[in-house]
Formats: structure tokens, C-alpha cells, sequence
């Protein structure tokens, strides 16, 4: 027996003992006033749906999700306030719409009808983000309130929206050399070949060039023969993303937060540019991405929606490392075939790592470095004096705001 | 819709008026004279504090509260000579103020409602505020009846009627006036407000009313009720305790019972004829009250403590009204959505089992299949099952040798207009309902089927897929339900 109900019901023997009609009228409302509230306390919730739902689970950076909340009370009883409090991470940003601070959720989207029997109302909103990441939208918090508008009934759901919130790109430069085996020409050879990697020889067949015949072999033989080669693993470009933006130890969690959301603008810019030459990419990286390991890998390939799992695992990946660059070079030996061109994309010097890429180097992979950040420029000049081809990837503004991507 | 938002004002403001005119009628009482001033003019007072608040409280901000307090001392002087008596009084000479005052006590707490109303110039009113004017209502209205009652006939009783109409008319107004502030506070900024729902105002407007026209009957039934339940609880809660052994609770129940029936015995007698004989006159003072009156107090003392009293009053009331002029402001709304009524389908209108002998036939296809799945949802075999559409449910029925072709045409019928929006043809809607009485006696298995005859059309059948054998099992296990 709760202490309103004691109260009214004092109030009416009070009113009965004492000889006050007043009291009675009172304590007899007042009860009244309890047993509705019981009333709506048992059935408030029943027959109750609460639905969410997102236009896309994926968005680009700056752009806008449509979410509908659909609330129906299925049942006779009206609804004076139904209140649904969505937990939301922090920097999602629901428009028109402000996250206030709840003790259950911290950030929560709060949303309130009032609802007669069997009205289902559908409320479009829309949502985006503060920056790249994986946002959650719930569990939700629904509380309905009695007759006379009290808290009566509150319950908790379980369902949890995902959006996972690419980065920015901006238009890039071509990365890579374009394919010479396209557009209306005739094909002179059936794969684009690396003429450092020889592989055989074959039998000639008109339209060879006569540079490829091989004379010597072709002498001995008698008979014409043709040089061939293994294909070209020009276009084949790994991005290897250095998420460390400062000098210092991998695992001093310090970052410069523009320079790492600048980092990633950059990647996904590139991803994209590589996507529209044609080329087989793929991204690995140092960081954290959702799954119990230290690296984050997207393969070398060039299959329909590569750019979107770069971009996925872009968004995924943590603004800090969880190892060191150095580490991640070393591994990709023993993950991609040699030939692949790997580029590195980083924000500070090139210097704890110039070993491991110049192992690469001796291996057979192609190495070259986009320089970002404020010293991009210092960066890839002293990378080009340590030996290796370098850019400088300059973006003409602050991220948020930035309009293209060039190299220098 | 904007001028609705003043409704739970105007609700409160009668809610004000109701309890400061309970307050004014008992300080008539007191003095044993009739009550000068209405509900009515109470309502006026309150009222009109709300609107110079608003006209002129916001405009003159800091400078509000002195004149606040003079209006609201001017409103008090008028309220105090709007009884002729008072200003007989007063034109008298004698005892100056004090003759009028006491003349008429009530009308002085004009002043006070206006006063009250200044709490409520904001829009949406404050549901703290209405709180705690339910609360606060609600005792002084309790505890003035309780003294009220102690003085002499025929002011009690005039001031009994009296503060019970103002007491319905404070419990119905502040408890409207509170869940419509609550219901606009609470969906402040997501367009929830209670003109949105009708439905819910004309509930929570007719159980008031309801309670409030049952409320005062049902006092008078209270007590006889409480004496029976004493009487009745008293010797068999005894008994229980004597032949099951004495609980916690047991216990409890007991010590309630006697302390209430304690109350009753010690209390009902001395309340019962206090004040009942009727035999003291206007102006002859409290029944059973001291033979020898108190001696005077000392006029400069008296001064002194009244305009302290008045100092600090003042000062109180100054910060109040400074306090209430911080209303509430709630944003504009500009979220986008729709409202539908949605009865939904089958699965939130669980069959019932009609009563009636003789249902009305269905009006259209529609219906007609809706009124069939109706019937059918008793009956195991046939009925629709869960998440089966209904060209699946009538394929079903005829592959498993219960349903008839006719049924799959009323189901394409029903998809054809619901899912479709293909209206049909009269004779189409004919033909339907002509199908669903027809159906609606071909599909009722009079007798529990066995195993072997579950499926006539197929019974030919080798040992079939795996299916067969689910359904097999589900056949029996709607067999041994309906043995059960």
C-alpha cells in the first residue's frame, strides 16, 4: 500500500470518524485519484509497441539519416504521455531535436505522445553525427503515464539501432597510373604485365611485339618465341593507415584530434579515387575496429563494394593506435603478395618506421607515402630525401569543411 | 489551440478561489456572520491578480512586486467594505478598522486571492505550483472543516454547505487543472499536448465529474460503513487468530481494527455533541468555552506584534511574487508526424466468443471473411494460424481436405479490396457473403477427427515428407484438446 493510498484512505476515515464531509469528499478523490493510478501502473503498458527505424545503417559524414519512431497504443485505454528514452552515443545528433542528460542513459533522445485508444503515430526525424564512427540509438526507456498525467508504468527494450557514420571524402587526384588496357583500343596483350618479373617464354603469335621476342631462345629453338611475364601488381595498392599522429610511445593515448579525423578524410578520399581508376585496394591499420584484435585489415581487391568495407572499417577504426606502425609494416609481407604498391598515409615524420618500409622496398613491394597534417609538406620531403616517392595530401580547409583533396 | 493552453489556467484560478472562500467563509463563521463575498467574486479577485500580473507584472519586472503587494492591499480594503455592515462600522467610529474588520473578516482575503493569482500568470502554469496547491488546499480546507464544526448553529451548517461546494469545485478544478499542466509540461518540445487528445480529456473530465457527483453521497455511507466493518472484523479476526495462530499480519490487521474502533468510541461521542444542540445563539460565544472570558490583551504590544507581523508578511510576499513572475516557457514544437487510429488486424482483436445468439450478417467481402475467421479461430483444424495469409490458410484447409474452393475465392476477395484496393462489385460483395454463409457451416467439425480420417482428399497418401508428419502430429495433438 503505497503512502497516497494510506493518506486518502486516513483522509476518508478521518472525514467519516471526525465528522468532516469536507475530508471525506477529499480523501474519497484522493483515493480515487490512487486507484486510477493503479489502474494505468497494471495495464499502462499493455498492448504497447514501440518501433524504430533508420532509412540506412551506413551514411557518409555530414549527411542525413531519415528515422521514424512509430509508437501504437493497441488497446482501449488512453494515453495521456507516452515517453520513450532512446540511450544515444555520444555525438549522434538528432535534429530539431536536443539529447538531454538522463541518470539512466547520459546522452538520450526523449520523445513524448499523448495517445488515444489504439492511435499509432509515426514521427520522422533525422539524425546524423558530430563525426565518423559507430553510433547506437537504444535501449529505450518507455514510461506512460496514468489518467491524470502521474508516472505510472515504465519498462525497458532491448533493441539497438547501429549507423555507422563513414568519414569525409573529398574529390582526390588519381593515386596510380591509369590502365593502358581500356577504353575502344585493341588489347595488345591479355593482361597489363611487369616486364621486371619474367615468367617464361611462349610461342610467338602475330601481333606480338618484336621487342618481347626473345632472341636467343628463339635461335636455339629455331623458331620464333615470345618473353612472357608475370602480370603487373602496379594497380594493386594497400593503404597503411598510421594512426599515430604524435612522437612518443604507441601506447601514450594522446592524439591530436583533427590531425587523426584529417587522416581519415584522407584515406577514405583515397579509397575512393582508387575505386574510380578501377584499382584493387585494400586498408590495414593499427587500431581498433570492434573486434578483439590489435589490427584491422580490409583485403587487396577490386570487387564490387570495396570502397564501402574500406569505409566501413574507416569509420569502425579507434582515433588511437593499438600497436605500432612499425609492427603493422612488418606484417604485411607475410599477408600480401609482393608487387602490391603500399601507401602509406601518415601524419607525422617518417622516421621510426624508414626500416620496415625500406625492407618492403627490398622485397618487391612498391612503396610510397602520402604526408598529411599541418607539416605535410616537411613530411613528404623529408621522406623523399630518406628515398622513397612521397606526396603531400593537402586538403583546402579544415575537415569538416574541406572541398577537395591535392597532392604536392 | 493557443487560446486552450489558458483552460488549466482558468481551471486553476477557480481551484484558488474555491479554497481562499473556504478560508474566508470560516473567518465569517467566527465572528458568526453570514458570508459576504461568493465563490463568484473570489474568482473575480483571483482572476484579476492573473491578469495584472501579465499586463503588468512583465512590463514593469523589478518594479512589480511593491505594486503587487498595493494592489493587492487595495483589493483587501475593497473586499472589507463590500459588506455594508463593514462600512456601518466604520462610519460609526469607535474602534476604527477593527469594528469593520471584524464585521467582515472574509473580505479582507480578497487581498490574498489576488495574491494567489499572481502564482499562475505563466503559461503553462507551474505543476510544482498546483501541487502544491492541491496539497495545501487540501489540508487547510481539511483542518477548517474540522474547526469549523465546532461553532455554533446556523453558521456551521451555512459554512458546511458552503465549504462543501467550494471543496468539490477546489478537487475537481485543481485535479483538472494539474493533469492538463502535467500532460503540457511533460511533452514540452515533442508536440504532445491534451488537445491532441480528446479522447483522454473527455475521460479524465467524466471520471471527475463522476467521483466528484458520487463523492459527497458516499461520505454520509462512510461511517456506518466503517462502524459495520469494525463490528464484522473484530470477532472473526479473533476467532482466525485463536484457530490459526497469530502472524505478523494477523496482528497488524487486529491492532488497526482496535485502534480505528478506539478512535471511533473515544472521538464520535465528543464530536457527536459538540456544537449539535443548537442552543447557543448568534453572539453568545462557543459552546462549552470558559465561563470567565480571557483578559484583554495589551493594546501596544498587540500594535507592535501586528505590525511586525505585517512587516514580515510583506517581505514574504514581495519574494513570492518576485518568484512567480519567473514563468515557464516551453519551446516551439516543429516535429513532423502522423496519427492514425489504428485498430490493427486479427492479432490485437483476440476472438471472442459472442454471446448473442443471432450475430448481423457482414456488409461487404471484407467483412464477410473477417466475420469467418472469427468463427474459425475456435476450431483447431481450421482455423488461420498465426502469420498465414489468407491465400495460404485457404490452401491449406482444401490441400488438407477441409476446405472448399469457395473459400479461397472469399480470401482472394478480401485480399483483392484490403491488400489490392480493387473495389468490387456489388455482386462480387453478394457472392462473398453468400461464400461465408455457407463456409461457416461447412467448416465445423461436429466430431473430433481420428488420425486416419484428418485428411479424406489425401488419404491415399503413402508415408509422406516431413511436413506431413508435423502436421500429423499437430492433428493429434488438436485431437486430444478437444477430448480434453
Amino acid at each position: 500500500m503505497t503512502p497516497g493510498v494510506l493518506a486518502a484512505l486516513g483522509l476518508v476515515l478521518a472525514g467519516a470518524i471526525l465528522g468532516v464531509p469536507v475530508a471525506g469528499v477529499l480523501g474519497i478523490v484522493a483515493l480515487t485519484l490512487e486507484f486510477v493510478h493503479w489502474i494505468w501502473a497494471t495495464r499502462g503498458l499493455d498492448g504497447v509497441r514501440y518501433a524504430r527505424r533508420l532509412a540506412a545503417r551506413r551514411v557518409a559524414w555530414g549527411e542525413e539519416v531519415p528515422l521514424e519512431i512509430d509508437v501504437w497504443n493497441r488497446k482501449r485505454l488512453p494515453l495521456a504521455w507516452l515517453r520513450a528514452d532512446d540511450a544515444t552515443s555520444p555525438g549522434l545528433i538528432v535534429r530539431d531535436r536536443p539529447a538531454v542528460d538522463t541518470e539512466a542513459f547520459g546522452p538520450t533522445l526523449r520523445n513524448t505522445w499523448t495517445l488515444a485508444p489504439y492511435e499509432r503515430v509515426v514521427r520522422h526525424l533525422r539524425v546524423t553525427a558530430e563525426r565518423r564512427g559507430v553510433f547506437t540509438l537504444g535501449p529505450v526507456d518507455v514510461s506512460v503515464g496514468d489518467l491524470f498525467a502521474r508516472p505510472a508504468a515504465t519498462t525497458e527494450l532491448a533493441p539497438i539501432d547501429t549507423l555507422l557514420v563513414w568519414p569525409r571524402t573529398v574529390p582526390a587526384p588519381p593515386m596510380i597510373r591509369p590502365e593502358r588496357w581500356g577504353d575502344l583500343d585493341r588489347a595488345r596483350r591479355g593482361l597489363v604485365e611487369d616486364p621486371s618479373r619474367f615468367a617464361g617464354i611462349r610461342p610467338y603469335s602475330p601481333g606480338d611485339p618484336i621487342r618481347r621476342i626473345h632472341p636467343r631462345v628463339s635461335e636455339r629453338l629455331g623458331r620464333p618465341m615470345t618473353k612472357r611475364f608475370e602480370p603487373s601488381r602496379e594497380r594493386d595498392v594497400l593503404i597503411a593507415l598510421d594512426l599515430q599522429t604524435e612522437a612518443g610511445r604507441t601506447w601514450e593515448l594522446s592524439f591530436d584530434d583533427a590531425a587523426v579525423e584529417e587522416l581519415f578524410v584522407v584515406a577514405g578520399s583515397v579509397a575512393r579515387s582508387l575505386a574510380a581508376q578501377h584499382a584493387s585496394f585494400g586498408l590495414t591499420a593499427a587500431g581498433y575496429s570492434g573486434l578483439p584484435r590489435r589490427f584491422a585489415d580490409v583485403e587487396v581487391a577490386q570487387a564490387a563494394g570495396q570502397v564501402e568495407r574500406v569505409l566501413d572499417l574507416l569509420a569502425r577504426l579507434s582515433p588511437t593506435p593499438s600497436a605500432p606502425f612499425e609492427t603493422l609494416l612488418a606484417r604485411i609481407e607475410r599477408r600480401v603478395s609482393n608487387g602490391t604498391t603500399v601507401l602509406v598515409i601518415t601524419a607525422r615524420g617518417t622516421g621510426p618506421f624508414v626500416r620496415p618500409l625500406r625492407r618492403l622496398r627490398r622485397a618487391g613491394y612498391g612503396v610510397s607515402i602520402l604526408a598529411a597534417g599541418p607539416d605535410a609538406v616537411a613530411i613528404a620531403a623529408a621522406a623523399r630525401a630518406a628515398g622513397f616517392t612521397a606526396r603531400a595530401a593537402i586538403l583546402d580547409g579544415p575537415w569538416p569543411t574541406a572541398t577537395r583533396l591535392a597532392l604536392a | 489551440m493557443r487560446r486552450l493552453r489558458w483552460v488549466p489556467v482558468g481551471l486553476a484560478v477557480v481551484a484558488e478561489a474555491a479554497w481562499v472562500a473556504v478560508v474566508a467563509g470560516f473567518a465569517q463563521e467566527l465572528v458568526l456572520r453570514e458570508p459576504a463575498i461568493g465563490l463568484a467574486g473570489f474568482v473575480a479577485a483571483v482572476a484579476g491578480g492573473v491578469v495584472a500580473a501579465r499586463l503588468v507584472g512583465v512590463r514593469l519586472a523589478r518594479r512589480w512586486p511593491p505594486l503587487a503587494l498595493a494592489l493587492a492591499f487595495g483589493a483587501s480594503i475593497v473586499g472589507l467594505f463590500v459588506d455594508p455592515a463593514a462600512r456601518a462600522a466604520l462610519a460609526e467610529g469607535g474602534t476604527g478598522p477593527g469594528a469593520a474588520i471584524g464585521a467582515n473578516p472574509g473580505g479582507l482575503l480578497i487581498g490574498l486571492a489576488v495574491i494567489r493569482g499572481y502564482s499562475h500568470a505563466g503559461v503553462p502554469l507551474g505543476e510544482d505550483r498546483l501541487v502544491r496547491l492541491l496539497f495545501g488546499g487540501t489540508v487547510a480546507i481539511s483542518l477548517l472543516g474540522l474547526v469549523g464544526g465546532l461553532i455554533a448553529e446556523p453558521y456551521r451548517s451555512r459554512f458546511e454547505g458552503d465549504a462543501m461546494t467550494a471543496t468539490l469545485v477546489f478537487a475537481g478544478c485543481a485535479v483538472l487543472a494539474l493533469a492538463l499542466t502535467r500532460l503540457t509540461v511533460v511533452g514540452a518540445g515533442s508536440g504532445a499536448d491534451w488537445p491532441k487528445n480528446p479522447v483522454w480529456v473527455g475521460l479524465l473530465v467524466s471520471i471527475v465529474a463522476l467521483v466528484l457527483l458520487a463523492a459527497a453521497p458516499a461520505v454520509g455511507l462512510v461511517r456506518p460503513a466503517v462502524e459495520i466493518a469494525f463490528a464484522i472484523l473484530l470477532g472473526p479476526l479473533i476467532i482466525a487468530g485463536l484457530l490459526f495462530g497469530w502472524t505478523r499480519g494477523s496482528i497488524q490487521a487486529l491492532l488497526v481494527v482496535l485502534l480505528l474502533g478506539a478512535a471511533a468510541v473515544t472521538l464520535l461521542p465528543l464530536l457527536g455533541s459538540g456544537g449539535g444542540s443548537g442552543s447557543t445563539t448568534p453572539g453568545s460565544g462557543l459552546p462549552g468555552g470558559p465561563s470567565t472570558p480571557p483578559p484583554p490583551p495589551d493594546p501596544a504590544a498587540a500594535s507592535i506584534g501586528v505590525i511586525l507581523l505585517a512587516i514580515v508578511g510583506a517581505i514574504v510576499l514581495l519574494l513570492l511574487i518576485r518568484a512567480w513572475m519567473r514563468s515557464a516557457t516551453i519551446r516551439a514544437d516543429s516535429v513532423i508526424e502522423t496519427r492514425t487510429i489504428d485498430h490493427g488486424d486479427e492479432e490485437i482483436h483476440r476472438p471472442r466468443r459472442s454471446w448473442r445468439p443471432f450475430r448481423a450478417a457482414p456488409s461487404d467481402a471484407a467483412a464477410a471473411y473477417r466475420s469467418l475467421l472469427a468463427d474459425l479461430a475456435g476450431r483447431p483444424i481450421v482455423a488461420r494460424a498465426t502469420g498465414e495469409t489468407p491465400r495460404e490458410h485457404a490452401r491449406r484447409l482444401r490441400g488438407d481436405g477441409w476446405g472448399r474452393v469457395r473459400l479461397e475465392l472469399l480470401a482472394a476477395d478480401y485480399e483483392l479490396e484490403r491488400f489490392a484496393g480493387v473495389p468490387l462489385t456489388p455482386v462480387e460483395h453478394r457472392r462473398a457473403i453468400d461464400r461465408w454463409r455457407r463456409l461457416r457451416s461447412d467448416l465445423r467439425p461436429v466430431v473430433p477427427p481420428s488420425p486416419e480420417e484428418l485428411r479424406p482428399a489425401r488419404r491415399d497418401r503413402g508415408p509422406g515428407s516431413g511436413r506431413d508428419a508435423e502436421d500429423l502430429a499437430s492433428r493429434l495433438r488438436a485431437r486430444d484438446e478437444l477430448d480434453r
